[in-house]
């Protein structure tokens, strides 16, 4: 009887030691979660020998051609005036399309343009395509590599007929992964 | 004689369990039983830890038990968070995306300590991204997320994802795991 008891007293010395030294611990998680979407970016750059782009490296840029005239005149730099007899006359110069990509597997994209507003005067020709307002946009190219700024010549048509004034408009670029 | 037998033996019977009632009696008079549940309530009365949605954060699904869940939705390397309550920037090869969450620990009244510490750890080990909060990047080793927090405040903080543009597109999952003590 008196060993049950010295045993009895040691086992609850040995609780209470224990409870004396618990680490009284509470927890808590949190779920985090995201869906991750594939992208693409399409910025309009200056190239080395073209006409400077307003707004270059982002995906709103244009390209202002200043003063023209069919005769004489000053041409801007890194544009190329084209007389062509006494009918019309081109003005050419080169811009950059750069395409990036991010959290997709796609090795090329299509590059597609389309002209904002028809133009019934003058001729927009991007790359040796004529672009248009309506129906499927142009295919400037199919597999464009990414990460990599790619020259585009624009070339602008002005007849002699053409009444002076502002000429401008818009072209819509679309960048879509292969 | 038979009767000489029976009855020693009945005594014996009763006399051999008397101890036993007497041990039960006593531990109930003398307090004993007494003592055994309130060891057993310092081991489960806990401090309480809630997560919960930041002002200026995307909402925080609070479940019970201390557990949460926070959904950043659709993001993206160039177009950024779409969802209320969070920020997005760009580095070279990755995206972060940043939101806020409070989290909030109640301690048990008669609670030893008045003030916690309280640790984080990561429990997946998913590459595809990282997390980090209030600046620390967390891992599979706990590290510490507060320390000597007041029992019933809460606090504000900071949760970045960091995606590389490597990552595949599609859902991305990771928990994360608070533990808080009690100061000696």
């Amino acid at each position: 009887m008196k060993k049950a008891i010295l045993l009895t007293s040691a086992l609850s010395a040995f609780v209470l030691i224990g409870a004396a030294n618990a680490q009284v611990a509470g927890s808590g998680t949190m779920g985090v979660t995201a869906t991750v979407q594939g992208s693409i970016l399409l910025t309009f750059v200056t190239d080395p020998s073209g006409l400077a782009v307003t707004g270059t490296t982002t995906s709103a840029a244009s390209l202002p051609f200043g003063s023209v005239q069919m005769f004489g005149g000053t041409v801007p730099a890194n544009v190329t005036k084209t007389v062509n007899g006494l009918l019309s006359f081109d003005l050419t110069t080169p811009f950059d399309v750069r395409v990036d990509l991010a959290n997709s597997a796609s090795a090329t994209y299509i590059l597609t343009a389309v002209l904002a507003t028809a133009d019934p005067v003058n001729v927009w020709t991007l790359a040796a395509s004529n672009l248009s307002a309506s129906g499927t946009p142009t295919n400037m190219n199919a597999t464009g590599a990414y990460a990599t700024p790619t020259s585009y010549a624009l070339k602008l048509h002005i007849p002699a007929t053409a009444a002076a004034g502002l000429i401008t408009n818009s072209i819509g670029f679309t960048a879509t992964a292969n | 004689m038979p009767s000489r037998h029976i009855l020693p033996s009945v005594i014996q019977t009763v006399l051999a369990g008397f101890p036993l009632l007497v041990f039960l009696g006593g531990s109930t008079a003398f307090g004993q039983t007494a003592a055994v549940p309130r060891s057993i309530s310092l081991l489960t009365a806990a401090p309480a830890i809630t997560i919960l949605s930041a002002p200026a954060g995307v909402p925080v699904r609070t479940f019970a038990a201390g557990n949460a869940a926070l959904d950043l939705g659709a993001v993206s390397y160039f177009k950024g968070a779409s969802a209320p309550g969070e920020s997005s920037r760009k580095n070279s090869g990755s995206f972060v995306i940043s939101t806020r969450f409070a989290l909030r620990v109640d301690c048990p009244a008669g609670s030893a300590s008045s003030l916690v510490d309280v640790i984080m750890t990561r429990v997946d080990a998913d590459a595809s991204h990282a997390i980090a909060i209030d600046g620390t990047t967390l891992g599979s080793a706990p590290q510490i997320f507060l320390q000597s927090m007041p029992c019933g405040s809460a606090g504000e903080h900071r949760l970045d994802v960091e995606v590389p543009v490597s990552t595949p597109a599609g859902a991305i999952g990771s928990t994360v795991a608070f533990v808080a003590t009690l100061r000696k």
